[in-house]
């Protein structure tokens, strides 16, 4: 399974090659008109992308009346461009479906228009109606790869329909899924998102919680917009010993750094989702549980790093019984 | 110069047998009429019936339906056809040429076509003639449809109003049947359009039944068929059970046949109207009357008969073909009937939509009324091209093969980008029953009116809220703005009739400003029992939107404070205290901790709001509870 990551700007990448040049990315780019800078990263640091996919850039232009590209748009820079990605997704601008009636909807439009001009799009479903899932189970030989849109993340069918069309053959991608939580009970091939570009606005990281095996947020600034404390501020998080070690001994940086600077904050949240995404697979494979970082670690290579964690036995301090608050440090 | 009537003879297609039936040959129709049963009769094994006893008088629909339906002259006029028709339902399957005068033809039509779809004994096909309405004066308004044809001295004239085969099912074209049109039926170019048809049927129409509604003399018809039927039981032939379960069966097909033709809706809405009680019946005639009444208070007469003529100039004035418009309500009448059947020729019917389609949309900005009356025609056939597709789907086993035949709708219909909010708005402003009545709004205030007419459930719905709710419409306002808004607020104002007395304008129009549609049916519970518990309208629809913080347009000036604003944090807590109050109340929650404390609680809060109330009696000018 692979968590292809999206919201990742060239500065992110100048601090992977800095701090931990053995990294590979799965990198999702959204679409955009007039931007060069997804062709920059693309050929300036190839080293350290792993897979690359291009996302259409309909969400933005959905929720951004400034954004406004179009089918075509998109369909001449794939002439161009379409050589670079593994995959790209369809043109699915009508989000909501709106478009849909008994004569069909924009968006298998779209799909069929770059399907003629001769690329192969991936479909993306934004509905659950069986006809729709029945009907890409039937084509699975056309479309052995289709994407879930973030529509449909919350209807309660969602894991069903997902299931389904695995065990039908067909690859899926799951859009807007960084949630460990969720990775770990849906059999997709991959998913994208862009927490932690979400979490760095925020002014937050992230860090995964052994105990409930779910991802937790630690805040860098005392006081929230609302001028309430904020209680998962970094300092006074039980997490903070493990994230301490993730920072220092994984990312190679200083705590200092990312309470100043928002790029390392970006930076070590998409580690974070390196490190996700290896382990996912691990428990899909072997069914290993996940495990953030221990204190005892000393390596210098998140790989090792890994390897080592999932060999690890749980330590008294993350026996949940045995659990004590972290005290403010 | 050959008889045109000789001349159509020749090339209507091989009917074997052919019933003539003619009400009279005293007057224009029936001698019309009689004149092709002549001609037929020479050419074909024809049986003629020549109903003498039905004398031109009579042949005047007021006439007609003056009549009582148990009279001795009605039970002469029906039996004849009815005994004839069961004869020829018995003994023979072949086709049946009915010549009526068009008033009750559109009735016996729709007897007829039943009968050939449910047994499958007959096809049978209709020549509905009406001669008498072509006077001199009539040709003043006649032109409704351009396909006229001129017959001796001008006596009268024909406007044909469909050529929709029918009872041809095979392959060839109109035009394998009738060659090249010849010179005497140029004029005919109606049929022209339908090359690909598979079958059709002649209407021989004008526009009377359009400017006259014929609804009570249909009903009188069928009713009287009915009552016929009813009085041979015991006694009933083979052929009258067909004819007998015909009737029933048409009349629970009419149920969900309100969407049709305009040209005929009048006779579709006459066979719905089928009753079982003579009460019932008299019901919906006045029903009906009601309708008419409401378009007339809606707009005046005058400005009513001009309207009559709108259409057709426009078709002309935009120097469109002559049989335009005949030929768009072909299309329509065509999909929504036979768009379902096994032969029906979509992909040319799709073909015309199209051209239709870029027709009416080079239209959109010159003129709004055209463009409306187009638009509502264009839903229409996509609504039946809808069920087309959905019956061909329901054929079909897999999803791929249902996606096919979708993608190849589409491609057919839509090969011009057609937005999908145009597709969606055609779509349901043509589910609104008779809403081609109300073309002359314009597009978007039936766009606007679509919404508030969903849940009324009548035979005409825009013209029972406009009706009801004392609109006017003139030309002059016609470009009002304001026009959804005015009848929004007038459905408000009668979802809170039980407190009519209490609502005053301004709190009213500002509730309906609140909300996009109607106001929701728990707002309007809250309204009316607050009313009734002696709060003022005006406070509790002020204190409504704000609790439901509901954003009130700009622009709008009010005397009262508003009552939500952030700074004001007194009455924003008293808000949410209400929301907590009204919530416990409405949940009857009953908390499990001792209640010595929100008891206390609550005494303070008491207390201190009848010191301040006091204390600002006293100290705020006008302030008072």
């Amino acid at each position: 399974m692979k968590i292809y990551q999206s919201s990742l700007n060239i500065k992110t990448f100048e601090l992977i090659a800095q701090h931990c040049p053995h990294v590979k990315i799965n990198l999702l780019r959204s679409f955009s008109l007039g931007d060069k800078e997804t062709i920059d990263i693309l050929r300036d640091f190839s080293p350290f992308i792993e897979t690359a996919g291009l996302d259409s850039g309909v969400y933005s232009k959905f929720y951004n009346e400034n954004v406004n590209h179009t089918l075509d748009d998109y369909s001449r820079f794939l002439e161009k461009h379409a050589d670079m990605f593994k995959f790209y997704f369809n043109y699915d601008e009508d989000f909501e479906e709106k478009s849909r009636d008994a004569f069909g909807n924009r968006n298998d439009k779209n799909l069929k228009i770059l399907e003629d001009r001769g690329f192969k799009p991936v479909p993306v479903i934004h509905l659950l109606n069986s006809d729709i899932v029945n009907f890409h189970i039937e084509q699975v030989k056309k479309y052995p790869f289709v994407a879930m849109g973030s529509s449909v993340l919350n209807d309660s069918n969602f894991d069903k329909v997902v299931e389904d069309l695995v065990l039908a053959g067909i690859s899926v991608h799951a859009f807007k899924i960084g949630s460990a939580d969720r990775l770990k009970r849906l059999p997709i091939c991959s998913s994208d998102c862009s927490s932690h570009a979400q979490w760095t606005k925020a002014g937050r990281c992230v860090a995964f919680d052994n105990d409930t095996q779910k991802d937790r947020p630690l805040s860098f600034r005392y006081w929230d917009k609302n001028g309430i404390q904020n209680d998962n501020f970094y300092l006074n998080h039980k997490l903070f010993k493990k994230f301490l070690i993730f920072v220092e001994e994984v990312c190679h940086c200083e705590i200092e750094w990312l309470v100043v600077d928002s790029n390392y904050r970006t930076f070590i949240n998409s580690m974070y989702f390196v490190w996700l995404e290896k382990y996912l697979n691990e428990w899909h494979e072997k069914g290993v549980e996940l495990k953030y970082p221990m204190d005892n670690y000393t390596g210098n290579d998140i790989d090792r790093m890994i390897d080592d964690m999932l060999n690890e036995t749980i330590p008294p301090e993350d026996n949940p019984t045995s659990k004590q608050p972290v005290q403010d440090s | 110069m050959a008889n045109p009537l000789e001349t159509m003879v020749k090339y209507l297609p091989g009917f074997k047998d052919i019933l003539v039936v003619v009400p009279s040959t005293e007057t224009a129709g029936g001698a019309f009429a009689g004149q092709l049963a002549e001609i037929m009769s020479n050419n074909y094994s024809c049986k003629a019936i020549i109903n003498e006893k039905f004398s031109s008088s009579l042949l005047n629909a007021h006439d007609l339906s003056a009549l009582d339906i148990n009279s001795d002259a009605f039970i002469e006029f029906l039996s004849p056809i009815l005994k004839i028709l069961g004869e020829y339902n018995d003994e023979k399957k072949n086709c049946i040429l009915i010549i009526l005068e068009s008033l009750n033809a559109i009735t016996y039509e729709k007897i007829t076509t039943s009968c050939s779809n449910d047994r499958n004994q007959n096809e049978i096909s209709a020549i509905l003639v009406n001669g008498e309405t072509f006077s001199d004066n009539s040709k003043k308004t006649v032109d409704l449809h351009s396909a006229n044809i001129s017959f001796d001295n001008n006596a009268f004239e024909l406007n044909i109003l469909h050529a929709i085969p029918n009872n041809l099912a095979t392959e060839r074209s109109f035009q394998d049947y009738f060659g090249d049109i010849p010179t005497e039926l140029n004029q005919i170019s109606t049929l022209d359009g339908y090359g690909s048809c598979k079958s059709f049927k002649l209407y021989f129409n004008d526009d009377r039944a359009h400017n006259h509604p014929t609804d009570d003399f249909a009903s009188l018809i069928v009713e009287k068929c009915k009552n016929l039927l009813d009085s041979l039981n015991g006694n009933i032939s083979p052929a009258f059970t067909v004819n007998s379960y015909v009737l029933h069966k048409s009349k629970r097909r009419a149920k969900n046949n309100h969407k049709t033709n305009p040209q005929t809706y009048q006779a579709k809405i006459t066979i719905s109207t089928q009753t079982s009680t003579q009460e019932e019946f008299e019901k919906e005639l006045i029903y009906q009357e009601t309708i008419v009444e409401n378009a007339n208070t809606v707009i005046e007469l005058g400005l009513q008969q001009n309207l009559q003529n709108f259409i057709s100039e426009r078709f002309k004035s935009n120097h469109f073909e002559a049989n335009t418009q005949t030929k768009l309500l072909n299309l329509v009448y065509s999909v929504e009937n036979y768009g379902t059947s096994d032969n029906f020729d979509f992909r040319g019917a799709a073909h015309e939509y199209e051209y239709f389609d870029s027709m009416i949309d080079s239209l959109q900005k010159k003129d709004e009324a055209f463009y409306a009356y187009g638009s509502i025609m264009l839903g229409k056939i996509l609504n039946s091209f809808k069920k087309t597709l959905k019956h061909q789907q329901s054929r079909l086993k897999t999803q791929t093969e249902k996606r096919k035949i979708q993608e190849e709708f589409d491609a057919l219909l839509f090969k011009k980008k057609i937005s999908s909010e145009t597709k969606r708005y055609r779509m349901r402003i043509a589910e609104i029953p008779l809403v081609e009545r109300w073309f002359f709004l314009g597009i978007n205030r039936l766009i606007q009116l679509q919404p508030l007419v969903r849940n009324i459930k009548t035979t005409d719905p825009i013209g029972t809220l406009l009706g009801s709710s004392a609109y006017k419409f003139t030309l002059e306002n016609s470009l009002n703005e304001d026009f959804g808004f005015i009848f929004k607020k007038y459905l408000n104002a009668t979802t809170l009739s039980p407190i009519r007395d209490s609502i005053s304008d301004a709190p009213l129009e500002k509730l309906t400003n609140a909300f996009p549609k109607t106001i929701p049916k728990e707002i309007q519970k809250k309204i009316i029992n607050g009313v009734k518990s002696g709060v003022s309208f005006k406070g509790i629809v002020n204190t409504l939107i704000a609790k439901n913080n509901i954003q009130s347009p700009e622009g709008m000036t009010y005397t009262e404070p508003d009552l939500a604003p952030s700074w004001n944090l007194f009455d924003e807590t008293c808000l949410k205290l209400q929301g907590i109050m009204e919530d416990i109340l409405l949940n009857k929650v009953i908390p499990d901790y001792p209640p010595f404390i929100t008891g206390a609680a609550l005494l303070s809060l008491i207390s201190l709001a009848d010191d301040l109330k006091e204390f600002w009696k006293h100290n705020w000018e006008e302030f008072e509870l």
